[in-house]
């Protein structure tokens, strides 16, 4: 491991910011815009689970459950694609 | 000038012609329906093609009494053009379309019209008293409220286009990973991406659209 990183490391000091250096960096930076994502997805499935439990407990109004569900996951599915359009624009950097 | 605007006919993007293609699509099979409705006779039933619009309608017609009440006859036919616009363009990548709602430009302007219907259902359940909405809780709110009129446009069109755009670029990265064998895996990912996740869209924009405009609507409307 320790032969390894001192491997690496010169490596990474020595670095030049040259167009490469920016182009690798947006897209590290597209890759953690992207994790926007786990906050929307932990978000969508507290919503299914809770209409999941909603129709065990009322199965006749599983119509109108499924529909307040499949809405209010879209609105939380919006904070991840704002997360989404940042990569798209860093890719294109 | 004539050349200038040949140039720009000529310069047009590709899915400007598929979004005209579904409006002409759309527009030939109402005009089609609309002529059967006129010269339907009362005695004998309808044919199964007609079935299918009819109820259709009666539907979408009940679902949308539900919720706006008294006039709804100004959002009905709005929303449901909407809400066809928007699924047609959304399954048309299965066409080998480029599909319009995969561009901010389609998008906005479609959220700017839903934003439009919004406030003309305001206006016309309450006239000018519905510009009195943005002074609701407290006067000083009033910077607040109009934010949280404007901000739906922006957060509606992203929604759609990002939505779109993730799933075609999924397509991409699956149809240049698999090569030929994507005839057999493509086909999976084009029923989840493009009609799974644009028909959950279509529904979500239309129904988001008439949930705003409920909120305009007022008490006395919902009253028989």
């Amino acid at each position: 491991m320790l032969t390894l990183l001192n491997q690496i490391l010169p490596v990474i000091l020595d670095v030049v910011p040259n167009e490469f250096y920016a182009r690798g960096l947006a897209y590290i930076g597209a890759g953690i815009a992207v994790f926007t994502g786990f906050g929307s997805g932990i978000g969508q499935g507290i919503a299914a689970s809770k209409a999941v439990e909603a129709v065990g407990r009322q199965p006749e109004a599983s119509g109108k459950i499924t529909t307040t569900m499949i809405i209010g996951q879209a609105v939380a599915e919006t904070t991840g694609l704002y997360g989404l359009l940042i990569a798209f624009i860093l890719i294109n950097k | 000038m004539m050349t200038q605007i040949l140039d720009y006919l000529k310069n047009l993007p590709g899915y400007f012609y598929t979004s005209l293609g579904i409006m002409a699509f759309i527009a030939v099979i109402s005009i089609i329906v609309g002529i059967k409705v006129k010269k339907m006779d009362v005695r004998q039933t309808p044919s199964k093609f007609m079935t299918l619009f009819i109820s259709l309608v009666e539907f979408y017609n009940n679902m949308i009494k539900g919720y706006i009440g008294k006039h709804w006859k100004f959002v009905a036919p709005v929303t449901l053009t909407l809400a066809i616009y928007v699924l047609l363009s959304n399954i048309s990548g299965v066409f080998a379309l480029d599909s319009p709602t995969r561009y901010t430009s389609i998008t906005f302007s479609l959220s700017i019209a839903s934003f439009i219907i919004v406030q003309t259902t305001g206006f016309i359940s309450q006239s000018w008293r519905h510009l009195l909405g943005l002074f609701k809780p407290l006067a000083p709110m009033f910077p607040l409220n109009v934010v949280s009129e404007l901000t739906p446009i922006i957060s509606m069109s992203l929604r759609l286009f990002g939505n779109v755009a993730s799933g075609s670029v999924f397509l991409v990265i699956v149809y240049r990973g698999a090569g030929w064998l994507s005839i057999f895996i493509a086909p999976a990912f084009h029923i989840v991406f493009d009609i799974g996740f644009g028909f959950i869209q279509a529904v979500v924009i239309v129904l988001l659209t008439i949930i705003f405009a409920s909120n305009k609507v007022s008490e006395s409307d919902f009253a028989k």
